[in-house]
């Protein structure tokens, strides 16, 4: 059972969350496009440092991205 | 990592596909999947685009070959990895949709996008949502959510596809996965 306080802060979530999703949804397909690169770009660098740091490799699919965007284009 | 322009030649990528069509490899074309559902919604991660298409000239062979559009990719300098054409940046997949009537009226029925000064064919958000319920997986069953909880699907139209293609009782049977959050 939640008490008032835990509703309102759920709420007040699901409008954020509601609000960031029609932002994203109204931009233009080239804004979308744009985005969607910057997205790939930093989960690359994320997995970078993942690996960097003694963690799991960089998973094959993301290696192929690299090599497409940046290596043998 | 360099910086390209916003759309990374996506407009290059539209090029190679209509010169392709004009060469006589492919027929009509759509972008489908994670793409489909960005041009369509927001932006989710995805490293491919998925381009639906029709062969121009049909194979005897009862195996599909794709030979055509690799020779023509290899006449024009693009690299190959297995399943993908890299073309200007991009990892394109190119998908024969002739063999399936569900495909095959996703593209004769594809939206037409803006993308800066280029027209592009996209696979309407219905039939995506019936490709994503007959394939079933995890990450399809996320982009049906996604687009249900978007409020923006012509839910007459989607039965019509989903009574056309036999995917009534599947949609009955999975649609507690796309319930809206409570």
């Amino acid at each position: 059972m939640k008490n008032d306080l835990q509703m309102e802060v759920i709420a007040d979530l699901k409008r954020r969350k509601k609000t960031s999703r029609e932002f994203l949804r109204n931009l233009s397909p080239s804004e979308k496009i744009a985005r969607l690169v910057d997205l790939q770009q930093r989960y690359y660098e994320m997995l970078e440092v993942r690996q960097r740091n003694g963690g799991r490799k960089i998973p094959e699919k993301w290696r192929k991205w690299y090599q497409a965007r940046y290596e043998n284009v | 990592m360099n910086n390209q322009s916003s759309t990374a030649n996506l407009d290059k990528v539209v090029g190679v596909l209509e010169a392709m069509r004009n060469a006589g490899i492919i027929e009509k074309y759509a972008i489908g999947g994670a793409f489909a559902a960005i041009l369509h919604n927001e932006p989710i991660s995805t490293i491919d685009l998925d381009i639906f298409f029709f062969l121009a000239e049909k194979n005897e062979s009862p195996i599909l070959s794709l030979n055509a559009i690799y020779d023509y990719a290899k006449n024009q300098g693009f690299f190959f990895d297995h399943e993908f054409v890299n073309i200007h940046g991009w990892l394109v997949q190119f998908v024969e949709a002739s063999h399936s009537p569900l495909w095959t009226e996703a593209i004769e029925n594809a939206d037409s996008i803006s993308i800066d000064d280029s027209e592009i064919s996209v696979i309407g958000k219905e039939h995506l949502v019936a490709m994503w319920l007959l394939a079933g997986r995890a990450k399809d069953y996320q982009k049906i959510a996604m687009f249900r909880e978007a409020e923006f699907l012509d839910e007459a139209k989607l039965v019509g596809i989903l009574e056309r293609h036999d995917l009534m009782s599947k949609w009955s049977r999975e649609k507690w996965r796309f319930a809206d959050e409570e």
